[in-house]
């Protein structure tokens, strides 16, 4: 920012800054967190909270959509006034709010939707629905060091599995996804399996580091064929029958699902950096915060001359911050929720997105 | 005083703006996801009445019992609309709202409160005395009985017309009876009268339902 000489130039410039607000809010509550975020034009992301009801939903041994919903509304305010707190602005400094509208939870998404459409309309500024998975394809763009348009994603999470070839932002082309199973749900239903409770995906990567990676070889599935799809419930059942011949090789077991979906992963991420020809790999969703797997890609990106990248783990799962970047390049380019009705997009298809002129 | 009301927590959906003493309504009903529409609506009292959001003295709204999603729909706008101007706001439950209509429009004191809950339940309320006496979640067989003297009012009464009648020896309801904004308005105003006024603590929902997970016994 340049350095302004003059007392009244100062004065001047202050007066604007409190009028007219330059900042973003992003509100995610598609799932079991809450999140909220600001991004600002010039100093990026100034503020984020997060609030997971996840202890809640374990007892229940999955999320219950209902509780979800319960818990959002009592810490979607909350987390706003906390995070501008935070960050020293209030709200006459946001521009906008951008807020996920899908896919994900119907009456989860429809709090967040409700809070920010209404306090958007309250304070006069203009709202805009966002993606959740553009959210997480982006995320690495919080970060210093920053992928370059155009490159291949790979979205890995409790909740999907896919592929994208992102040719700017909103040019999306879906290049294969899960057509069961998504991967971090194969985690969490091997890690019940094997008796890790839930969520158990990060208890089992952790449980898997005493194993043998030699006991077990699991199959790779579906890469012995064509294409970028995944399907990942026939390794969980493999996981359960290798079980139940040996309730005494958890560990081991354990090793070798994470090794062969991680494994499955680099090579469906090798094979689209083969199709596309683009030399950068994005990684992004909960299960890109898995070691084993940013080893394994990592590895891969040496070997074929690719880069790759992936958001800081606390953006790795779901997240505010996101959101607001995501409004932020979105809002500043003009786009904006249409009317006030409140609807959301529990099903939302990432390739109908329009793309930022 | 400039007031607004509103009401998302039944498949209808109301807004009144309550300015120099008059008020500005809006209310759908029988359209699909009608609870969608409340900021829409809010959007036109505002324009009609020449005002902003940021003028308003206080929110009254319903923070149920009723459909889930249409609670938290309801509550959801309060937060939103209030925190923007630190708004202070008063909810009250539905079924007072709905025995404080039936008092005003039908001039009895004695009023039986039926939401169909749906799985064989209802959210049930008595309003006697101009004050709401006690609401909980009910098998409509087991309301008990209250005599010929009171009138029904709700849609519990359409679905479980026939458990509720026997139960209660009701004669006189009306099901098709509605929450309405206007007369939240109306209601706040008796408790300005009772020294009960605007609080800036966070809205939250009422849902009496509260069983709503099994617990994995694994």
């Amino acid at each position: 920012m340049s350095t302004i000489s003059s007392v009244s130039t100062r004065h001047h410039q202050n007066q604007q800054t409190t009028q007219l607000g330059v900042i973003t809010l992003g509100i995610e509550s598609s799932c079991d967190e809450t999140g909220v975020g600001l991004y600002h034009p010039e100093l990026g992301l100034i503020g984020h909270q997060l609030f997971s009801s996840v202890k809640i939903h374990a007892e229940y041994g999955g999320v219950v959509p209902e509780l979800a919903s319960r818990d959002h509304i009592q810490r979607v305010s909350p987390l706003i006034k906390a995070v501008l707190a935070e960050a020293k602005f209030t709200l006459k400094n946001l521009s906008g709010i951008a807020y996920t509208a899908g896919p994900g939870l119907a009456g989860a998404l429809l709090v967040g939707a409700a809070v920010a459409k209404s306090l958007a309309w309250s304070l006069d500024i203009p709202s805009l629905a966002v993606h959740h998975m553009e959210g997480h394809l982006l995320a690495p763009l919080l970060e210093q060091s920053q992928p370059k348009f155009p490159f291949v994603a790979l979205l890995v999470s409790g909740g999907h599995t896919m592929l994208v070839d992102v040719k700017a932002i909103g040019q999306y082309k879906i290049l294969g996804e899960s057509l069961d199973d998504a991967v971090g749900e194969a985690f969490d239903k091997t890690a019940k399996i094997l008796g890790l409770g839930y969520p158990g995906g990060p208890a089992l990567a952790i449980f898997a580091e005493q194993g043998n990676p030699s006991t077990f070889k699991f199959p790779r599935p579906m890469v012995d064929r064509p294409g970028l799809d995944f399907s990942f419930s026939g390794l969980k059942t493999f996981a359960r029958n290798t079980f139940a011949k040996h309730p005494n090789k958890k560990a081991d077991i354990a090793k070798a699902f994470e090794v062969a979906a991680t494994q499955t992963l680099m090579i469906k991420c090798r094979r689209a950096l083969e199709q596309t020809k683009y030399t950068t790999l994005v990684v992004a969703g909960g299960v890109s915060a898995n070691l084993s797997l940013r080893k394994e890609l990592n590895q891969m990106g040496k070997k074929v001359g690719a880069n790759v990248f992936y958001p800081r783990q606390e953006f790795c799962t779901d997240n505010g911050a996101m959101i607001a970047l995501v409004g932020h390049f979105r809002l500043s380019h003009g786009q904006r929720d249409s009317h006030h009705e409140i609807n959301i997009k529990p099903r939302w298809n990432l390739e109908e997105l329009s793309q930022i002129e | 005083m400039n007031l607004l009301a509103i009401d998302t927590c039944t498949d209808t959906c109301s807004v009144s703006l309550y300015t120099q003493g008059e008020m500005l309504s809006r209310f759908v009903q029988g359209v699909e996801k009608s609870s969608g529409l409340i900021l829409s609506l809010c959007d036109e009292v505002f324009k009609v009445g020449q005002l902003s959001p940021s003028v308003l003295d206080g929110i009254i709204y319903t923070k149920g019992p009723g459909a889930f999603t249409g609670v938290r729909m309801c509550v959801s706008v309060v937060q939103g609309i209030s925190l923007a101007h630190d708004i202070p706001t008063m909810g009250f439950s539905t079924l007072e709202l709905l025995g404080f209509g039936a008092f005003k429009k039908y001039n009895t004191n004695k009023i039986a409160m039926a939401l169909d809950a749906r799985m064989n339940e209802v959210y049930w309320g008595i309003y006697q005395n101009q004050a709401l006496s006690k609401e909980s979640l009910q098998k409509p067989n087991q309301v008990g009985a209250l005599g010929k003297d009171f009138i029904g009012v709700g849609s519990g009464w359409g679905a479980y017309e026939n458990e509720l009648t026997q139960q209660t020896g009701i004669g006189t309801y009306i099901a098709d009876f509605y929450p309405k904004a206007e007369n939240l308005i109306a209601l706040y105003l008796t408790y300005v009268n009772k020294n009960i006024n605007f609080s800036n603590k966070l809205a939250l929902p009422t849902y009496l339902r509260n069983n709503v997970a099994h617990k994995s016994l694994k």
